[in-house]
């Protein structure tokens, strides 16, 4: 009954979204790709819980993911073999920056961090093997603004800043274990490197 | 009432423009892309904050966010392309603007490609 329930829920506000979404669109020949789109969408929606009840749970979300990863290194190596670009640097970075977004994207769902910055290291000169990632350095920020927000409103929490000259100590970055290893562990799995091989420091502020 | 300020840049920018039609019909068009531009950063903002409540509703759902998010990429993808589409169609360049409206439609499709996966995964796993 619960599931029946919940169920529902979902359709209708997916429905509601999508009027939203159907007022915000331009009135122009996309419109049509849109529609298309979107009704995707809604069979998802609606065949979700009957692939609840025949096989279990599976994260489409992943699934999503690999496909516009592996989309992402196709158009790369295409550029490449195309000479669509003379120079290789410039694909490389392009690679470097949509991983990089993707990264934030997933570290962002993942966690409550906020993502400050992501270095990668991608193999740029052997070409059987070009762009899989070598290494990923990543620098989180919490992100709790509303909460930070509150607290400058309380007075004694100003004292206490004042009496204590440390803050500017914490600021620096540190490496915690606990919500880092949920991280480390699915981007070893996901873009398939060994876990030494991904650094995060999370920054703390005060 | 923002709509009287956009009606209002509008109309003057028309008149201005047809004002210097005659002597330089170059200058016109530079008035249309500008007065454009203009509306579309007035617009912006505001659609902005309806789009983040859009959000906010779709994170209420329980539905996976990646879904709603490729949905409001593409209709950004949408609106960007068609307000190229418009400046270069004004400007008279309409096979500028098809390439443009080309370009936004194949972008849009490679968004969709995984939702499509995805769908056909379904599919394919439910039917025994």
């Amino acid at each position: 009954m619960e599931m029946i329930r919940e169920w529902i829920i979902t359709i209708v506000s997916v429905i509601i979204f999508v009027t939203f979404v159907e007022i915000l669109i331009p009135n122009s020949n996309n419109k049509r790709y849109i529609n298309v789109v979107v009704g995707l969408l809604i069979m998802i929606v609606i065949l979700n819980p009957l692939f609840y009840l025949f096989r279990g749970t599976i994260n489409f979300e992943d699934n999503i993911l690999q496909v516009s990863n592996q989309m992402e290194y196709q158009t790369m190596q295409n550029r490449i073999d195309h000479n669509q670009y003379l120079q290789n640097e410039a694909v490389i970075e392009l690679y470097k920056t949509q991983l990089a977004q993707q990264m934030q994207n997933r570290v962002e769902s993942l966690s409550d961090y906020r993502v400050e910055k992501i270095d990668l290291t991608v193999e740029e000169k052997d070409l059987e093997n070009l762009g899989l990632i070598h290494q990923i350095d990543m620098t989180l920020k919490s992100s709790k603004t509303s909460k930070t927000e509150k607290k400058e409103i309380e007075p004694i929490k100003i004292n206490v800043a004042i009496n204590k000259n440390n803050n500017t100590v914490e600021a620096d970055s540190i490496r915690i274990d606990n919500e880092e290893e949920i991280i480390k562990t699915d981007f070893s799995i996901y873009y398939s490197l060994p876990k030494d091989n991904i650094n995060i420091y999370i920054l703390k502020d005060k | 009432m923002e709509i009287f300020q956009i009606v209002a840049i509008g109309l003057i920018a028309a008149v201005l423009s047809v004002l210097i039609k005659n002597q330089k019909p170059e200058i016109g068009i530079y008035i249309g892309l500008v007065t454009g531009v203009i509306i579309f950063i007035f617009v912006a903002t505001k659609l902005q904050s309806v789009i983040e409540i859009l959000n906010q509703l779709a994170n209420k759902i329980n539905i996976d966010d990646i879904y709603l998010t490729t949905i409001l990429k593409i209709v950004g993808i949408a609106y960007i392309a068609e307000f190229g589409a418009q400046v270069c169609k004004d400007a008279g360049e309409g096979v500028i603007a098809s390439k443009i409206e080309f370009a936004g439609k194949i972008l849009i499709m490679v968004m969709s490609v995984p939702i499509l996966v995805s769908l056909m995964d379904l599919i394919i796993n439910i039917v025994p």
